[in-house]
């Protein structure tokens, strides 16, 4: 019960921030705050959080679309998320797209924007924050097909054959 | 008295001579002809042999550097750092205990302290507030675990300089490497291939398994290479990892880094490595080791071999 009270390491950070243990390790080096055995405070941690876009929630109250095939339809509902979320040619954090959901499907839509960016239809990018994804203006046309069911992508395609 | 010879004869004789010369040049210009073909023929062949050596050469230095070295130096590594892995858990896993047991006596004197009071306001919550929360409004529900989180956060600050200071190790002095290559085919750094003594499940089942000396050993090494590529490039290097015959491997893709990449990196490895408390009061010397980058690949199977 006692072990509330025992001070914050690493995998404890990372799980108030929702990202994986070397992501504190990475925005802690890019903050200059590498704490002795990484453990942070709570005004550390949103200091990272803010540093690196880090954002919880966008799936909650998100409707899925309906769709026979579970793959799609959470990648299409992550597609809707995206435009929706994406203002003109920003960039985003692009974790804060699967952060919350269960971890089968946060590989799903993981998979899906890097078929999407090897199709040309998002652009990932390694930056300081984190990596980050934006949405081209002309291919808000092709996502949002996708995203309604409409469109369709190969390489999409293959990963909804599970 | 002698006939007088004609011009016309003096000079036929001469054609007879320059046509003796012609034909004597035509038959020597066959011959050296002849022989030019021979030995440039000899030459084809001597070439062609040449190629064939000098082919059967570099079969042999790719055999012995391939085959040999690199499938041996591979196998060598990653022997001894599961070696290596094996006794960082054993240390680890003494380091837990060590911990627990200074952890429950920090815990065990709190009562004789200014902290009780807090401390009897927690364990009240835990025992009878917390399982009636679901039951209480709303809004006195928040204002209870606001004032609950603000008792944790008290207990925690004051124990802070008890429970932070990592515990000391009783063992002897633990001799740990870490193995990193660099593919610079074109003398930049294109690549970084890290393998750690550490087995991989501390971060591939990270949120599975209780923080230990091998989180913070994985922790540290990445630590001195983000700082490295802070110092050097790239801009937003990020490192992928996973298992690789069940020790963490991390690789780093390196566009945009300088040319003195892998100084700046073996300097960071060195300060980081050196510095780091947690791993001197485990007494765990951890030092980077730069071997040939094909040594970190798995050799390639033999399509025959294979079948």
């Amino acid at each position: 019960m006692l072990d509330e009270l025992l001070p914050t390491g690493l995998c404890d950070a990372a799980r108030s921030l929702g990202v994986e243990p070397l992501e504190v390790v990475r925005l802690m080096v890019a903050t200059d705050t590498v704490s002795d055995r990484f453990s942070a405070s709570p005004d550390h941690l949103e200091k990272l959080a803010e540093f690196g876009g880090i954002e919880g929630g966008w799936w909650e109250g998100a409707e899925l679309p309906e769709d026979d095939n579970p793959i799609r339809q959470r990648v299409r509902a992550a597609i809707g998320l995206l435009l929706g979320r994406s203002a003109g040619e920003d960039y985003l954090r692009m974790d804060n797209l699967w952060r919350g959901l269960p971890l089968e499907d946060q590989e799903t839509v993981e998979e899906a924007m890097n078929i999407l960016s090897d199709e040309g239809l998002v652009e990932i990018d390694n930056a300081e924050k984190g990596v980050l994804i934006a949405v081209p203006s002309e291919s808000q046309a092709a996502l949002r097909a996708l995203a309604t069911g409409e469109g369709e992508s190969d390489g999409l395609n293959e990963l909804y054959q599970g | 008295m002698t006939a007088l010879q004609s011009v016309a004869a003096a000079l036929e004789s001469v054609g007879s001579w320059k046509a003796e010369q012609e034909a004597r040049r035509q038959a020597e210009i066959v011959e050296v002809e002849s022989q030019l073909e021979k030995l440039t023929a000899e030459l084809a062949e001597l070439q062609g042999k040449i190629t064939s050596l000098q082919g059967f050469r570099a079969q042999l230095d790719e055999r012995d550097a391939g085959d040999g070295v690199v499938a041996r130096s591979y196998d060598a590594i990653f022997g001894a750092l599961l070696g290596q892995s094996a006794q960082l858990d054993q240390r680890a896993a003494e380091l837990v205990e060590l911990e627990s047991t200074r952890n429950d006596e920090v815990m065990a004197k709190l009562g004789g302290t200014e902290l009780a009071h807090l401390v009897e306001e927690y364990t009240q919550f835990k025992e009878q507030v917390e399982p009636t929360l679901s039951a209480i409004p709303e809004s006195y529900r928040g204002a209870m675990i606001e004032h609950h989180q603000g008792v944790v956060a008290r207990i925690r600050a004051a124990l802070e300089d008890h429970l932070s200071a990592p515990v000391q190790a009783n063992g002897d002095r633990l001799d740990l490497e870490l193995v990193y290559g660099i593919d610079a085919p074109n003398g930049t750094p294109e690549m970084l291939i890290c393998v750690l003594p550490v087995k991989d499940a501390a971060f591939t089942d990270w949120n599975e398994r209780p923080e230990d000396l091998s989180t913070l050993v994985g922790a540290r090494s990445v630590q001195a290479i983000y700082e490295a590529a802070k110092q050097a490039g790239p801009r937003g290097a990020q490192a992928v990892y996973g298992g690789h015959q069940g020790l963490l491997a991390l690789e780093v893709e390196l566009d945009g880094t300088t040319k003195d990449f892998p100084q700046v990196l073996a300097d960071s490895f060195n300060a980081v490595l050196k510095s780091s408390p947690e791993l001197a009061a485990a007494k765990v010397v951890l030092s980077a080791r730069k071997v040939d980058f094909d040594f970190l690949l798995p050799p390639e199977i033999d399509d025959d071999e294979e079948a």
